[in-house]
């Protein structure tokens, strides 16, 4: 029997081992283990502090180390990119794949608010390009 | 993978964090049954969505993981069985949008969508016993 029970999870209340990079004037935060609501909650707290903070380009919040992504999850991220919005920045999620993709499609929740990029390469050159 | 499959896998849900846990310990059975890669995170996602209604709704519960092996038929089985309040309509639960917890009102007709079998039962006051199965 695998430990199972010794997963990679987010400590929900510790926000000391939240990271996050600038590259080309965008904020990069890196989310690096699977997210209870909470945990998902203080990220988005976190980010959000953080963009209120300093000026940037535009915010890129990587996904790539989540394993699950339900409805709730995607619902607090998706809330998460209007609020940077309504502050003044774009934001594109990137690290989304193929199977949490086809998993929130059935789910059926709204895709419409939020940009995605294949990785933070194509994010960056998303943010930076003026439409 | 050392994991297993001939044994069921039991999860508590009493705790948000069992969500995750729950989730994670779906995906690797299912990669341990030899799922393919966007089936595991179907089937992940549908039991976090599931033990999620658990913790919500029901305070805890139990996610029992299985491997069934019909005639012809190979696949997994997810029950999750609470002993909470129960869903008073259940035809309403299970339509997109409606939802009695301040949630969007996906988890359920998304579970039944991520999944190719879905079962439901629930007793007012005596609790809500979910089963799902995706077939290899």
């Amino acid at each position: 029997m695998t430990s199972l029970s010794q997963g990679s999870l987010a400590s929900p209340d510790n926000s000391s081992n939240m990271t996050t990079y600038v590259t080309s004037d965008c904020l990069v935060f890196p989310v690096q283990a699977e997210l209870s609501k909470q945990a998902a909650l203080n990220v988005q707290a976190f980010i959000l502090d953080q963009v209120h903070s300093k000026s940037y380009n535009g915010v890129i919040i990587d996904l790539s180390g989540v394993e699950v992504i339900d409805s709730v999850l995607w619902q607090v991220f998706a809330n998460t990119c209007v609020m940077i919005n309504m502050l003044g920045y774009r934001t594109v999620i990137t690290g989304l794949n193929p199977g949490v993709v086809a998993a929130i499609m059935d789910i059926n929740v709204d895709l419409t608010k939020v940009i995605t990029a294949m990785d933070i390469q194509d994010a960056l050159n998303i943010l930076t390009t003026k439409d | 993978m050392t994991l297993d499959t001939q044994k069921s896998l039991k999860f508590q849900v009493y705790d948000e964090v069992d969500v995750a846990y729950a989730a994670l310990g779906a995906k690797k059975y299912a990669q341990a049954i030899g799922f393919n890669s966007p089936s595991q995170y179907m089937i992940s996602t549908a039991v976090s969505e599931l033990a999620r209604n658990i913790y919500v709704y029901a305070k805890k519960g139990t996610v029992l993981l299985n491997y069934v092996d019909e005639e012809f038929k190979l696949g997994m089985q997810v029950i999750a069985d609470d002993c909470g309040p129960g869903i008073v309509d259940i035809e309403k639960a299970l339509l997109d949008t409606y939802s009695t917890g301040g949630t969007m009102g996906v988890g359920l007709p998304g579970t039944k969508r991520l999944m190719d079998e879905f079962k439901i039962e629930s007793i007012v006051g005596k609790g809500t016993k979910v089963t799902i199965v995706k077939w290899l």
